[in-house]
């Protein structure tokens, strides 16, 4: 455990692992503290997730339209809609995993969150910066 | 048995757990429940009962995280997550559907 009471990886044996009626095979209950921290990473990327909800509406029902590109705010706001919906699927997949690592005491499992959030940020920027590119033109 | 002190205080469940992870995790779940209410409040701006409907989620998700027993075991939090993972993918389904079909700025 650190000092500041967080539970590091491999310490659940040493902090309150213990076994429940439902167990699998090899898998033990994880101390509280792993449980909770990885609830809150989940709840952490449910927020995101709305952000997302929240942005790409906000982008299509409360901007102005932009002159000479009547679809330019859908096409910017429909895909963080869009994406907010996956990250919401995907952080409780990675929840789960996350999960049974800890349960078997296993390695953590990549998170490909990260990556698909900054690649479809980096995209509709892209085409955000494309769509005022060519309001402005007009 | 924990020992309250006068200030009400429980002081033995402070030693147990001095990473206070039981009280973050209730408040991460507070503001989950903040976020439902700036998404229900962005959609209510343009269409009223499915902005109604998004933030009636917001004292669910509250009673969900805040009030239920914060130390819950993997079986207690999968059904919890998965209900919270459904309401995120059901707003966002009416977040598509005002914004494909709601007049928005003119």
């Amino acid at each position: 455990m650190t000092a500041g009471g967080e539970p590091e990886a491999g310490d659940q044996s040493a902090s309150g692992a213990q076994s429940s009626a439902g167990d699998m095979p090899g898998e033990t209950e994880p101390d509280a503290r792993f449980t909770l921290a990885n609830q809150r990473t989940f709840l952490a990327w449910s927020r995101t997730a709305l952000a997302l909800v929240a942005a790409g509406l906000g982008i299509v029902q409360l901007l102005p339209p932009f002159p000479g590109v009547p679809w330019g705010r859908h096409m910017i706001g429909l895909p963080l809609i869009v994406l907010g919906a996956g990250t919401a699927a995907e952080a409780y997949r990675e929840w789960t995993r996350t999960q049974v690592a800890l349960r078997r005491g296993e390695p953590l499992p990549r998170s490909w969150l990260p990556l698909l959030l900054a690649a479809t940020i980096t995209i509709v920027a892209a085409a955000a910066a494309a769509v005022a590119l060519v309001s402005a033109t007009r | 048995m924990a020992r309250i002190e006068p200030d009400g205080a429980d002081r033995d469940s402070r030693t147990r757990d001095p990473s206070f992870a039981g009280q973050r995790t209730r408040m991460a779940w507070a503001r989950t429940a903040l976020a439902f209410g700036a998404v229900g409040g962005i959609i209510l701006k343009t269409s009223v009962i499915p902005g109604l409907v998004v933030l009636a989620t917001v004292p669910l998700v509250y009673v969900l995280g805040v009030l239920a027993r914060p130390d819950a075991d993997t079986a207690h939090s999968a059904g919890r997550l998965r209900l919270i993972t459904c309401t995120i993918v059901g707003v966002a389904l009416v977040a598509l559907g005002v914004s494909v079909f709601a007049p928005g700025h003119r």
